[in-house]
């Protein structure tokens, strides 16, 4: 058994009839626990930090979860946070929503046609409800304004001393757009397939908060909007289930703000670099040596699809 | 004629994707596993396709970089410092027509299903 599990089995006071490791997110180590009991859990921890470069450290992950849960949005409920010295690290353990994370059967899978149809306004509206969550309460949060954002990413980007003129010209393209205020809220800063967890009937949770801050609402629809969450269907725009009017709609159900489509346009175009960026975090990790990981390295062969994105908005004024 | 000996690293890598595509198909492995070799399948295509057409849009963008440059020498590196410095800006139709069309590039190389979908 391992040291990981000895330490869950003293926190739960129970023992563990399995821990299926899952896949994780950029800086997450992330396991499906299963109690003597049958009790599903899922556990997620920090790894290696390097690789960390744009994540948060996961008791502040574990705090908006709560925080977010009392403000009405669909979130796992946090069950225990954990910070260990030694090799265990920290993290926290929170409950096992059951449902779909995988993004093509939600998108392609009968048994989805009915949520499929419903979920472009019910993603649209639990965003909205995010964007409502009292900030005071998250101060540790960074605040950051469209313009810190992109200074952030382009030093991450000039730090790899790959030059990518297609990034270049991206950074030029959004330096020149005029960003409307909508003032500050809470952006997951993920938001998209992947992280929601869908069942049949609905949109049952939202995860993986590892990116969140504290900036632009349109950042994470903007982000929905991205073409490599579509997941193939491309014609698509919101998140590869329809027409952006409904999703917009759905926010706009629940919200004061009014989304205009040119600021949606721009913050998609930022998203597609932001993404290109991660892709090259990722594969940077693995080059530099701090991880030896064959999908990694894969990854930073995706950048290219965030150059065409990018060259489809900035070349052709094509969002699809 | 190559001094090495037949299999050419084409074939050798041929060889590999015949292999690594029958392993897909096995029942032998987890499905973590399998996912993995699908990766594997993914990279040695890209190799694949690097190795029969990376040459030649290295050279077809090598002498339309001289022409955007208009300079002796040539790099992608150089074209983004002209980019930072707003010695070619956004407005350059030849600059935005070259970068579009090297993006087509890689992408045929990187991952051709991308042009498709």
């Amino acid at each position: 058994m391992s040291i990981f599990q000895e330490f869950l089995e003293s926190s739960l006071k129970q023992k563990i009839k399995n821990l299926i490791p899952l896949t994780g997110g950029a800086s997450a180590d992330i396991n499906r626990i299963i109690l003597a009991n049958n009790k599903e859990l899922i556990v997620r921890r920090s790894v290696i930090k390097n690789e960390a470069v744009m994540a948060i450290p996961k008791v502040l992950e574990a705090k908006i979860q709560k925080t977010v849960k009392a403000f009405g949005a669909p979130v796992p409920e946090i069950v225990m946070e954990f910070s260990e010295a030694n090799e265990i690290g920290e993290g926290y353990i929170m409950e096992a929503v059951s449902g779909e994370t995988i993004p093509r059967k939600i998108l392609k899978n009968d048994n989805y046609e009915f949520i499929r149809n419903k979920l472009p306004f019910e993603i649209g509206r639990s965003l909205a409800q995010i964007h409502q969550t009292e900030i005071d309460q998250l101060q540790e949060l960074e605040q950051v304004t469209f313009e810190e954002s992109l200074n952030k990413l382009f030093i991450i980007y000039e730090s790899f001393n790959q030059p990518q003129p297609v990034f270049d010209l991206a950074f030029k393209w959004l330096e020149k757009r005029k960003i409307v205020d909508y003032g500050k809220v809470l952006v997951h800063g993920d938001y998209r397939f992947g992280n929601f967890i869908i069942s049949e009937k609905k949109l049952e949770s939202i995860i993986d908060w590892e990116l969140a801050h504290i900036g632009n609402p349109m950042e994470d629809l903007g982000w929905l909007c991205v073409r490599s969450w579509r997941f193939g269907n491309v014609e698509k725009r919101a998140a590869g289930l329809g027409d952006i009017d409904e999703l917009i709609a759905g926010y706009e159900s629940n919200s004061k703000i009014k989304v205009d489509k040119s600021q949606l346009d721009i913050w998609q175009l930022y998203g597609s670099l932001r993404w290109g960026i991660i892709c090259m975090v990722q594969t940077f990790a693995h080059l530099s040596g701090v991880v030896n990981s064959l999908e990694k390295a894969a990854i930073g062969r995706r950048v290219s699809e965030t150059e065409f994105d990018l060259m489809n908005m900035i070349k052709n004024q094509n969002f699809l | 004629m190559s001094i090495f000996d037949r299999p050419t690293s084409k074939e050798l890598l041929e060889a590999v994707l015949h292999f690594v595509n029958e392993e897909i198909e096995s029942n032998d492995y987890t499905k973590d596993n399998r996912f993995k070799f699908l990766i594997v399948k993914n990279v040695l295509n890209i190799v694949k396709r690097e190795v029969n057409l990376g040459r030649k849009i290295e050279e077809t963008f090598f002498n339309k970089g001289l022409d955007l440059l208009k300079e002796k020498n040539f790099s992608i590196k150089k074209i983004s410092e002209k980019i930072r410095s707003e010695e070619l800006i956004i407005e350059d139709q030849p600059l935005i027509d070259f970068l579009y069309d090297l993006t087509i590039e890689k992408i045929k190389v990187d991952n051709p299903k991308y042009l498709k979908e």
